[in-house]
């Protein structure tokens, strides 16, 4: 991808917005500890004990992610379909605490990972759930490894494997905790793990809890990662220049916040030269990319048995929740063993595993109908056309061609809320993001595509932003700038 | 020109370049300010000097390494130690015992519940081995509600709670827990394991201070893991050794005059690791009088402990707002998923944009959520009572009736028999070990109960308490070994059955119970 240019007045009003917001959130809290410290002793020294969290670490939360508040966190009510109802709140005091008005509003939902549709609350996934909490019930109160493994369990990690075209799969009942909790028990002391620099945070976590020496590689970057692999290979561990044990290279297959695939062909072809496993996080590309949905690999045409550990989740395109892990058999029954959620955490409740298993079974056609397929095609033409007309009304996409999710830059702090709140003015939900999740300067709103949305859907949803582009000077890609 | 004295070079030179900065349009101000600056102050021209050196050294200079022992190697020799060099497999080969775990672990192939059926058998079987105790699980007025909810919300919410994900039956189930406990405000995680995993590290950084039972759980093991905060650890419920540590570290700041860093006492509720109940009233006047915040895990006692199961707090008829932090999970008692913080709510609301597990996750599927719900209310109304006090009798039953095992039966001990805890270890006794077991070569019994057992020992204690498993199990009553990632656990209990008591189950099947581990335990240790 190539960075998209940015006007520098642009560049240069958004830092100096930040600037400015900084120094006034600063200017607040000193003058506030001074003239108003009943409300600030949780962030002062009293009564021997230290403040809960430090004024500086908790400035970002307090002072600007505050006085935006309302553009996050909106609460919902029934399915987050193409449509999603929200329970209208208002706030009387900047954002500072909301009351429920009791009314709903109904908007196009271009902020849910609901990919191919699957969150639904009739149609033969939602049928075959009913039958399976009939049956079977709802949670387990055990761990797989003591009394929560089922039938059902077994069955479904069978054919995830087989979707995925693997020899085992592991199903664990969170998505964030596939990841925490099954690095650690593949990498330790010893070994390097070598991370791409925007991996999400459950990567993260997992690494630091694994006790494994970390490298970061920059974004997407294969030479920066060979580069890498070079001085770790030849050098050895620190200070002791013994080999490493093992390398585990950990990237994801779609990032999230730009919208983006791996370059999965670039890491495969230094694979065999510098002998490293390879751990791929499909938790957005799985089931939303490749034309039979089986993720970046399926879109790359690599061979999946080649990736050692495929990784993915069933809350995006599934309309489920938790996440799995694949690869050989030596790998999955080491896990069964090893992984923290299996041993230690609840599995998965019925109506999740359900979900998971009626909808890779229409994904894969095995429902006798093209209900999947035509969710695959429905969903790559929605992704190129919603993104194609962005770019083409003049605004600044991020991502590859295919995604999914299509960011589109607004830079300027002020322009985040301004945008969220002229979207939902007109009946649409947005997903904005800015720092901590996005370098600083860069801040975006995030388009989630959907099987579920229509052309015309669409075509309302580009109407409405070309206004409100125009009113807000956000078509970056434009000579107007 | 030929050869001038050095000085006169220096001047010319000097003279040179102040004629050329004088082409630039406004310099004779700067040259002015500099010459007048300088004039008889040779300490701040040679200050001065050695600055703007320090800066052309600072930037060339390379960007900052941790390695410094970085050995200078030429294209060939990498490419030859990148040849030469062999990884390890990713994942270790199997062995022979942990195969055996495998291929025995239980499968079931009804849903779960207190007599749920077994992959391959017909028969239901008596279920001590799952955290179903309140019988939650199986429940059938909740299924009912399971799929109503079903046919309003889906399944997944396709979202993390600050993207839409935030559910109207989620802001309900806060709402109802926080009340449950008595506290401020609660927030809600989608999986046990991972909440206690993201709240510690929200309060708890780097330079601050953890002081932890030596018998918390894995899960508090690793949050406590991720924070790199100090930690120190105090005798397992010992708060004698707790307030020797908390002393000398008082002592250690009267010495140092440091400032205070943050600081918490980690201890759980009820210990699943030894089903002990910590004694909250003393954790409270320790961590009031030496100024302590006290992060409780709750997991194992919220649903189980005080009188309608609202926890630690309530069994001791503590005030909850004692607690600081308070971790509950969902998972266990309630028979739903996932888990819960409570406390004041600005530390509620700070997890709202620092708890990893909330912030990163999808929320919770709504039937979970209601099941949560429903849960609750069942506690909360006429129901309530009678689950209760099933519990508990069911608990006096189990731990008497095990008590009355190991006096005519030295071979086994218990740990969490106290008549209050639903879980309870049956675990093998050392001494019994040491004489009975035909223990290979490299297999041997340490001393006291302090130290671990060597993996070679532990793997003959599983078999046998394996055996009693199977022999329980053959006469339709349901036991696991709780099962442990060895190398991932600070310091792993001695191998155990834990048994888990239900109150679904009556005062019959529990005693039934009894008598079945009784027969299966006598069996097996009559055959050493």
């Amino acid at each position: 991808m190539e960075e998209p240019e940015v006007p520098l007045f642009i560049l240069v009003s958004t830092y100096f917005s930040y600037l400015v917001l900084i120094i006034f959130a600063h200017v607040r809290d000193f003058l506030g500890k001074r003239f108003k410290s009943h409300e600030y002793t949780y962030l002062r020294h009293h009564d021997g004990f230290a403040p809960i969290f430090s004024d500086f670490e908790s400035l970002w939360r307090r002072r600007l992610y505050q006085r935006i508040r309302d553009c996050f966190n909106r609460p919902i009510t029934g399915v987050a379909g193409s449509y999603v109802t929200l329970i209208d709140r208002v706030t009387p005091d900047f954002c500072k605490t909301f009351e429920l008005t009791g009314t709903h509003t109904r908007t196009l939902n271009l902020a849910s990972y609901n990919y191919l549709g699957f969150a639904q609350s009739t149609g033969p996934c939602a049928d075959s759930v009913e039958q399976a909490i009939e049956r079977l019930g709802v949670g387990n109160a055990s761990s797989v490894a003591e009394m929560g493994n089922s039938q059902l369990l077994r069955d479904t990690e069978a054919m995830v494997a087989r979707f995925l075209g693997a020899e085992a799969s592991l199903i664990v009942s969170m998505g964030f905790a596939t990841n925490s909790t099954t690095i650690p028990a593949l990498v330790s002391k010893g070994c390097l793990l070598i991370s791409d620099e925007l991996n999400h945070s459950s990567l993260v976590t997992g690494s630091r809890l694994s006790g494994a020496t970390i490298r970061v590689f920059r974004h997407n970057s294969t030479t920066h990662l060979e580069r890498v692999l070079r001085e770790a290979i030849s050098q050895g561990q620190p200070r002791t220049h013994r080999p490493w044990k093992k390398i585990l290279v950990v990237v994801e297959g779609l990032y999230s916040m730009e919208g983006q695939f791996c370059d999965l062909p670039g890491i495969m072809a230094l694979k065999d030269k510098y002998k490293f496993y390879l751990f791929v996080d499909e938790a957005h590309s799985i089931g939303a990319v490749g034309p039979r949905g089986r993720g970046v690999c399926d879109f790359y045409g690599i061979d999946p048995s080649k990736v050692d550990v495929l990784m993915g989740t069933f809350t995006k395109s599934f309309g489920a929740a938790g996440g799995y892990i694949a690869g050989r058999k030596s790998l999955i029954n080491h896990l069964r063993l090893n992984n923290h959620a299996s041993v230690y955490g609840e599995s998965m409740s019925v109506p999740v595993l359900q979900q998971v298993a009626s909808s890779i079974r229409i994904i894969m056609g095995e429902d006798g109908t093209h209900d999947g397929q035509r969710r695959l095609e429905t969903l790559a033409f929605n992704g190129m056309y919603f993104a194609k007309r962005l770019r083409e009304l003049g605004f600044l996409t991020l991502g590859s061609d295919g995604s999914p999710v299509v960011p589109m830059l607004l830079m300027n702090p002020a322009k985040i809320p301004a945008f969220s709140r002229e979207c939902l003015k007109r009946g649409i939900s947005v997903v904005v993001v800015s720092y901590p999740a996005t370098p600083i300067i860069t801040s975006r709103v995030r388009f989630c595509l959907s099987a579920s949305h229509t052309k015309e859907d669409m075509d309302y949803a580009l109407e409405q932003i070309e206004i409100i582009g125009r009113r807000l000077k956000l078509k970056l890609g434009t000579p107007e700038f | 020109m030929s050869n001038p004295p050095a000085p006169s070079t220096l001047a010319w030179a000097w003279a040179q370049i102040i004629d050329t900065a004088s082409l630039l349009p406004g310099s004779k101000i700067v040259i002015r300010y500099i010459k007048n600056s300088y004039q008889n102050d040779p300490f701040r021209i040679a200050l001065e000097v050695f600055l703007l050196l320090f800066v052309v050294w600072y930037l060339l200079e390379k960007r900052y390494r941790i390695d410094h022992h970085e050995i200078p190697l030429n294209k060939q020799e990498v490419d030859e130690l990148i040849d030469d060099w062999v990884p390890e497999t990713l994942v270790p080969e199997l062995t022979a015992w942990e195969q055996e775990e495998l291929a025995r672990a239980p499968v079931l192939s009804s849903g779960q519940s207190s007599k749920p059926v077994l992959a391959g058998s017909q028969s239901p079987v008596l279920n001590l081995a799952s955290y179903n105790f309140l019988g939650l699980v199986g429940n059938e007025d909740l299924k009912e509600r399971a799929v109503h909810t079903l046919r309003k919300y889906g399944v997944g919410s396709c979202g993390p709670p600050g993207f839409y994900g935030t559910l109207d039956v989620h802001m309900d189930l806060e709402r109802k827990l926080a009340d449950f406990v008595g506290a401020d405000e609660a927030i809600i995680y989608s999986q046990g394991l991972t909440t206690t995993l993201s709240v510690i590290p929200c309060f708890s950084k780097r330079g601050d201070l953890l002081i932890c039972d030596e018998g918390i759980s894995f899960a508090v093991q690793k949050g406590i893991q991720i924070t790199r905060s100090q930690v120190r650890y105090f005798k397992h419920n010992d708060m004698e050794d707790l307030e020797r540590i908390l002393r000398e570290i008082r002592q250690e700041d009267q010495e140092t005059k440091r400032t205070i860093t943050r600081r918490f006492i980690v201890t759980e509720g009820l210990y699943i690791n030894s089903g002990d109940v910590a004694p909250l009233p003393d954790l409270v006047r320790l961590k009031e009088q030496y100024k302590y915040r006290l992060i409780l895990d709750e997991s194992y006692s919220f649903g189980v402990l005080g009188p309608r199961g609202q926890g630690l707090a309530a069994h001791y008829g503590i005030s909850t707002d004692k607690i600081d932090i308070l971790i509950g999970s969902m998972c266990n008692a309630l028979g739903s998923s996932g888990g819960f913080c409570a406390g004041r709510s600005e530390l509620i609301e700070h997890q709202r944009l620092s708890g990893s597990g909330y912030v990163f996750s999808a929320s919770l599927p709504a039937i979970l959520a209601v099941y949560a719900l429903d849960g609750l209310e069942i506690l909360n109304d006429s129901r309530g009572g009678p689950i209760m006090s099933s519990l508990r009798a069911n608990s006096e039953v189990m731990a008497k009736g095990l008590r009355a095992l190991t006096r005519s039966q030295p071979a086994v001990t218990l740990q969490g028999a106290n008549g209050t805890s639903p879980i309870i270890h049956l675990r093998l006794d050392r001494n019994w070990a040491r004489t009975h077991l035909p223990l290979s070569d490299d297999a041997e019994v340490p001393q006291g109960t302090r130290t671990p057992l060597p993996i070679a020992t532990r793997v003959e204690f599983e078999k046998v308490l394996q055996q009693v498993v199977d022999e329980a199990l053959s006469k339709g009553i349901l036991l696991t070994r709780a099962k442990y990632i060895l190398d991932q656990e600070r310091s792993v209990p001695d191998p155990s059955i834990r048994v888990c008591v239900s109150a679904a189950h009556s005062k019959k099947e529990t005693e039934a119970a009894v008598q079945g581990i009784r027969n299966a335990v006598t069996k097996v240790i009559g055959s050493f």
